[in-house]
């Protein structure tokens, strides 16, 4: 009879447990991080008996898929960097392909005005032409050598403020190792692992993350090519090394070493593989488009003749930093469109014409200054084109490992609905046993009456 | 395969908020009728309609030098025209000349006249374009290409005349310098030719006048020659450069259509596939609901 009591005690509360880890279930559908709990229902039995003694649900599981759980964190870290690689691409791809940002306009027009002056060079409107479209052209190579700047104070920003929040994450996942660590004892502490896992999900959107769950529980979590960023409860801090000055790309370093070609994945990652790929080969690009320019115009300059007479002096310079011009001449006579001898008041063109050949002849390997410009607009297009395509596929192969994930972990209200149905079954056959032994204890003592 | 909830709602969201992104970009393309806004769109296609744009600059460039040729050409033939006239006028002059009643006042007016249009040539040989620079002083046109007067003119203006480019490949002179058209030629110096003419006709005792004046006339119409030589290169020069504005005009058009093709929308296409992703945004929206709308809830009741 006391059996009979217990048995169904035991039922009534092992139920009660499933409906709670049900409604928990339930309660938690929308909850990102979340891992679905189930209850391992366990028959008692007393050793050397043969009739066990009910059930007991003690342990409460996680259900959670390690190695996809890993696939997922890879994916995600692969994805963020070629987000964030794409993005940064495709704005600079707009300052060098737009008609208002890009060098192809300013450019043209100057090759058009040298080409007028050479048509005409006793016109003074010819020659003022050819001045203003100088110096268009000299601020457009200024102003995107300053996008450039702009971008780089930007990503320099960025770059402090992935840091940082990778430093909070790695500090709380040293936080979570050491109370993990901890309660190795007792039941499984679910939702400190979940949090964990969450974490380390965050970690992924800022950079490359690779984690060895250790015996103790707790897990390391490495980034870029192996570099330890948490052990068990200890950090290594990540610090930014500024450049030279703010428009220069800072520096990622661990434990004093320059990490930063070494990221792969996550926003830092997109930021160094855009920087090394794209930005700088075109800034590259771009100053060795500035130097032709000067290089082409002032030669041509000082192999003529001015309209004063004189011998043609240099009109562009470039600026400190590299890519930026300036233009020197403010004197529209002081064009030399005429040859080297010619006298004052000359209207022979031939220089206007030998520079207007040299501003169309092969500067920079085997192209003339235009194609030098659309050979750079149509790389960093390229780049920002199969930039994008990368980032699509990846974000297919992140919704992928998420379904892969969700599929163990996720909640399905309905499956939920039909627990709750069975355990509330179960529930009720088991307060039936209460009943049943009252029944049977009450006829014992109406027996006994 | 266990479906969760998570997944169902993620999926078609993402399906939804893609196919949302590729509406407002037909609708951009429609709207604007711009379908290639930056190289990232189709890098290809648009260095292509760069390359384009500046090849149409350089064209059009190409045809207001033919613009400007036809212009100086024209008004060269003119003034070379009025210089036929002025010879003509001159044959008349010496043939008058001949007339042997006339006295010495009337020799003398004829002599006069001669010097006159001695002095118009004169004038024409250094006459200026719209643009004020002088026709006939080849690349040094910002001063007049004669000095003195017409009796001894000296040319001081640009041995060459300036080269003009009509394309890549070609450029053409843009005038006839003043020397090979007034003074290299098989008459002589043809300002000092109406001096030496003028010469002869005054002088009514010469014992040679007959065969003086009948050299003056073959000196002018070994003039007369040599100027309507003049004209007919520049009438091929002017021809070249009809034919040549044709050709321009019918390649930039060519480039203005490859260029339309490359960078604006195909408006049929767009609306067509704007329809298409209407429908599908639209099934995605009524089964997202209904799957949503099935739970075993419902029937737990």
């Amino acid at each position: 009879m006391s059996n009979l009591f217990s048995i169904g005690t035991s039922a009534l509360l092992a139920n009660q447990q499933a409906l709670s880890v049900t409604s928990n279930n339930i309660a938690n559908v929308n909850t990102e991080g979340y891992s679905r709990q189930g209850v391992d229902f366990q028959p008692r039995h007393v050793p050397g008996q043969t009739l066990g003694m009910g059930v007991s649900a003690d342990d409460v599981s996680r259900f959670s898929d390690p190695f996809a759980n890993t696939r997922l964190v890879q994916s995600q870290f692969e994805h963020a960097a070629l987000e964030t690689g794409a993005t940064l691409a495709r704005r600079l791809d707009a300052v060098l392909s737009e008609e208002q940002t890009g060098l192809a306009a300013p450019l043209r027009e100057f090759l058009d005005s040298v080409d007028g002056l050479a048509a005409d060079p006793s016109s003074v409107e010819a020659r003022v032409e050819v001045l203003g479209d100088a110096e268009a052209l000299a601020q457009r190579f200024t102003q995107i050598q300053g996008q450039f700047d702009h971008l780089n104070t930007e990503l320099n920003a960025r770059t402090s403020g992935s840091v940082t929040t990778i430093n909070d994450l790695s500090a709380a996942i040293a936080r979570l190792n050491d109370e993990i660590a901890r309660s190795q004892a007792g039941p499984p502490p679910n939702t400190l692992l979940d949090e964990r896992d969450r974490l380390i999900n965050k970690l992924a959107e800022q950079i490359d993350v690779n984690t060895a769950v250790q015996n103790d529980g707790s897990v390391n979590v490495f980034v870029g090519t192996g570099q330890a960023l948490v052990v068990g409860t200890s950090v290594n801090p990540l610090s930014v090394a500024p450049g030279a000055t703010p428009a220069d790309p800072s520096r990622v370093l661990l434990g004093g070493g320059d990490i930063s070609n070494q990221i792969q994945g996550g926003e830092l990652g997109g930021i160094f593989g855009f920087r090394a790929d794209v930005m700088q080969p075109a800034q590259q690009q771009l100053r060795d488009l500035a130097q032709a320019v000067s290089d082409t115009v002032n030669g041509a300059q000082a192999a003529g003749h001015d309209f004063n007479g004189n011998p043609g002096q240099p009109l562009f310079q470039i600026s400190s930093s590299g890519a930026g011009l300036s233009v020197l001449i403010t004197d529209p006579q002081a064009l030399a469109a005429a040859a080297a001898g010619a006298p004052a008041g000359s209207g022979d063109n031939s220089n206007a014409l030998a520079l207007s050949e040299a501003l169309r002849a092969p500067v920079l390997g085997q192209n003339n200054l235009q194609e030098a410009n659309l050979s750079l607009v149509g790389r960093v297009g390229t780049q920002a084109r199969s930039l994008e395509a990368a980032e699509r596929a990846q974000a297919a192969v992140v919704g992928q490992q998420q379904f892969l994930r969700d599929q163990v972990s996720g909640v399905n209200l309905d499956e939920e609905a039909a627990n709750l149905l069975r355990y509330q079954q179960s529930y009720q056959a088991a307060a039936q046993i209460i009943a049943t032994a009252n029944a049977m204890f009450e006829s014992l003592l109406a027996a006994a009456r | 395969m266990r479906v969760t909830q998570s997944m169902l709602y993620g999926q078609t969201l993402q399906s939804i908020s893609d196919g949302q992104a590729r509406l407002v970009k037909l609708q951009d393309a429609l709207s604007s009728g711009v379908r290639l806004r930056q190289a990232a769109d189709d890098p290809g296609a648009m260095t292509r309609a760069m390359r384009n744009d500046d090849r149409l600059l350089q064209l059009e460039r190409f045809a207001d030098n033919l613009r400007a040729l036809e212009s100086r050409y024209g008004i060269m033939d003119d003034e070379m025209g009025v210089v036929t006239d002025v010879l003509h006028r001159a044959r008349e002059l010496i043939v008058q000349g001949g007339n042997a009643a006339l006295d010495p006042g009337a020799l003398q007016g004829l002599a006069g006249e001669l010097r006159i249009l001695g002095e118009d040539v004169f004038r024409i040989a250094n006459t200026r374009d719209g643009q004020g620079n002088y026709l006939f002083a080849g690349n040094l046109d910002g001063a007049p290409p004669f000095t003195g007067d017409y009796t001894a003119a000296s040319y001081v203006g640009g041995a060459v005349a300036r080269q003009v480019p009509i394309d890549e490949f070609t450029s053409l002179s843009d005038s006839l310098t003043g020397d090979d058209v007034f003074q290299n030629t098989p008459a002589g110096d043809l300002m000092a030719l109406f001096e030496d003419l003028a010469a002869v006709v005054e002088n009514g005792a010469s014992a040679t006048r007959q065969a003086d004046l009948a050299a003056g006339l073959d000196r002018l119409d070994l003039a007369l020659d040599h100027i309507v030589a003049q004209r007919v290169t520049l009438g091929k020069g002017l021809q070249r450069v009809e034919s040549e504005r044709d050709r321009i005009e019918a390649a930039g058009i060519q480039l203005q259509i490859d260029s339309s093709a490359l960078r604006d929308t195909d408006i049929a296409e767009a609306v067509s596939a704007m329809s298409q992703e209407l429908t599908s945004l639209e099934a995605a929206r009524a089964t997202f609901s209904q799957i949503q709308g099935l739970s075993l809830f419902d029937y737990l009741r």
